[in-house]
């Protein structure tokens, strides 16, 4: 009796792993297409995933990966920015020496500030160019028409989050690239002073003033452009980015041209025949493939995870070679020289050298109507 | 209202019951924009943190006549001659930067290069109007009061 028990204990801790591993996952390795596509449709991390993709769709020159790209590149700005935080504190006494400490003092801080930094700066890159591609391939076209909105909300919650960031190391940089981003946002006041409404119909002020707290770049800027970027715009980003990932797979699956689908059936060719005689044969179309397609697993996943770890490779790199820019702290009565927006802002700085109203908002809004 | 009217849109009698639910729906509604309302005020504030727009500089034989003084935390220039003292602020009517006085008078703004000469006219870049020349008063204690939210036309010297 005791003996026996002694070797159950024993064969249970061998087989603790497995029984682990087997009550966490209920199947094995899938090995044919079936359990392939079962594999996909149950498991709750692959389930965004449509179980068979169009082998178009995998081909490199089809989207050349830029969305699952900045989808991995929102990820890292994620765990790094959930890092920082630890460190980060958003006041005026101490935003900018909290920086230093990310950078000199805390363990792995630097790089981690690096990462974050550079990823926010490929993220809009990718945004951008993954805009692109879905231009140049038709992809925006009817029925995926509103995933095309959905994209220009993100595009736009992608400049809002970088607009915020930048500020938050309360640098010199940040300071007046703010003090000017926020008189832009200000400007359409000088429109309505020039109709003369602007006592009855404020909403350049409003704007303004909801995003300052103040008339100013202060304490009350910094903790709402604070709460901005670490909570509200991520969350709202979050959402829309899974609406964009499920309006994917419900506007036909991931992008292709029309010609790697199968031809839709001729409704004209069908013609009526009487019936001539039944066959007891296999009826042709059971045990076949859909036209075109693989199943999502492994191939899919092996790009998703390549091309994540390309991303993090480039990043790394990246910042093990430059650091994230830090100027001197914020100084409200000097001005920097010269006071330079990130490169994606630059045409719209350029623009409001001009007049802040027209450059600023109606060039936004322009390019939001056009995206339209 | 004529008889054709009234049959051009027939009138379908609400049942008590759906009136009780639509009615139920509405005052949801009612609740929920009543909310929004509610929040969305939340972020606008009532009181600025900022400091007085009035401020006292110093006394008037403080300013030297025919010399020109900054004062960059009030964001001032402050001009004394022998016509009285006069007050104009070094915000950029562009975007809010600082101008900068140069060696030969004209002020330069370091963010998107609008220039203004000696007396605030714009001389150049996008600034679509001249530096902003404000008040200046007697306090009660005999220093001289600036109200930078008071704008007077260029070059308003006070005199005692």
């Amino acid at each position: 009796m005791e003996y026996s028990a002694m070797r159950q204990l024993l064969r249970n801790t061998k087989g603790l792993f497995r029984n682990f591993r087997e009550s966490m996952i209920r199947h094995g390795r899938p090995t044919t297409d079936r359990a392939r596509t079962q594999t996909v449709v149950q498991n709750f991390f692959l389930h965004v995933h449509s179980a068979r993709v169009n082998k178009h769709s995998l081909k490199w020159t089809t989207t050349v990966g830029m969305g699952i790209m900045t989808t991995a590149l929102f990820l890292i700005l994620v765990v790094t920015g959930i890092l920082l935080m630890l460190y980060y504190k958003p006041s005026v006494l101490t935003a900018y020496d909290s920086m230093k400490d990310i950078h000199f003092v805390v363990p792995t801080g630097r790089i981690m500030r690096n990462v974050h930094r550079w990823a926010a700066h490929g993220m809009v890159a990718l945004v951008i160019l993954h805009m692109a591609r879905v231009f140049y391939t038709s992809a925006y076209k009817p029925p995926r028409e509103f995933n095309w909105v959905m994209g220009i909300m993100l595009l736009v919650i992608t400049f809002a989050l970088s607009f915020t960031g930048y500020l938050l190391p309360w640098d010199q940089l940040a300071f007046w690239a703010i003090t000017i981003g926020s008189s832009i946002a200000g400007s359409p006041q000088d429109l309505t002073d020039a109709l003369g409404i602007t006592q009855y119909f404020n909403p350049g002020g409003f704007i303004k003033e909801g995003l300052l707290g103040a008339h100013f770049v202060g304490e009350e800027a910094l903790i709402r452009f604070y709460t901005l970027h670490v909570i509200i715009l991520p969350i709202v980003l979050s959402a829309i980015l899974g609406l964009h990932f499920w309006r994917i797979r419900k506007d036909g699956g991931l992008a292709r041209p029309a010609s790697a689908d199968p031809p839709a059936p001729d409704d004209a060719a069908i013609e009526n025949f009487d019936l001539m005689a039944v066959i007891y044969e296999r009826t042709p179309a059971t045990d076949q493939e859909v036209e075109n397609t693989v199943p999502s697993w492994p191939r899919v996943f092996r790009l998703e995870i390549i091309l994540t770890l390309a991303v993090l490779f480039v990043l790394v790199g990246l910042s093990l070679c430059f650091d994230a820019p830090l100027a001197e702290q914020a100084n409200p009565d000097v001005p920097e020289n010269p006071a330079k927006a990130p490169w994606y802002f630059l045409g719209c700085q350029e623009l409001v050298s001009d007049w802040a109203f027209g450059g600023g908002w109606s060039s936004l809004g322009l390019s939001c109507w056009a995206c339209f | 209202m004529s008889k054709q009217e009234t049959k051009a849109r027939p009138e379908k009698p609400v049942k008590r019951r759906d009136f009780l639910g639509l009615a139920g729906l509405w005052t949801f509604f009612g609740t929920v924009v009543a909310i929004l309302i509610g929040m969305f005020k939340l972020p606008m504030p009532s009181v600025f943190p900022e400091a007085d727009s009035r401020f006292p500089i110093g006394k008037p034989e403080e300013f030297i006549v025919g010399e020109a003084k900054s004062l960059p935390s009030r964001r001032l220039w402050v001009f004394s001659d022998e016509n009285g003292i006069a007050a104009m602020s070094t915000v950029c009517p562009h975007l809010g930067c600082i101008v900068k006085r140069e060696e030969d008078g004209i002020y330069t703004c370091p963010c998107h290069g609008s220039t203004f000469d000696a007396i605030g006219k714009v001389l150049g870049g996008p600034s679509p109007r001249g530096l902003i020349w404000v008040e200046i008063s007697l306090g009660p204690d005999g220093r001289l009061v600036v109200d930078s939210k008071v704008e007077v036309t260029s070059q308003t010297r006070f005199t005692a």
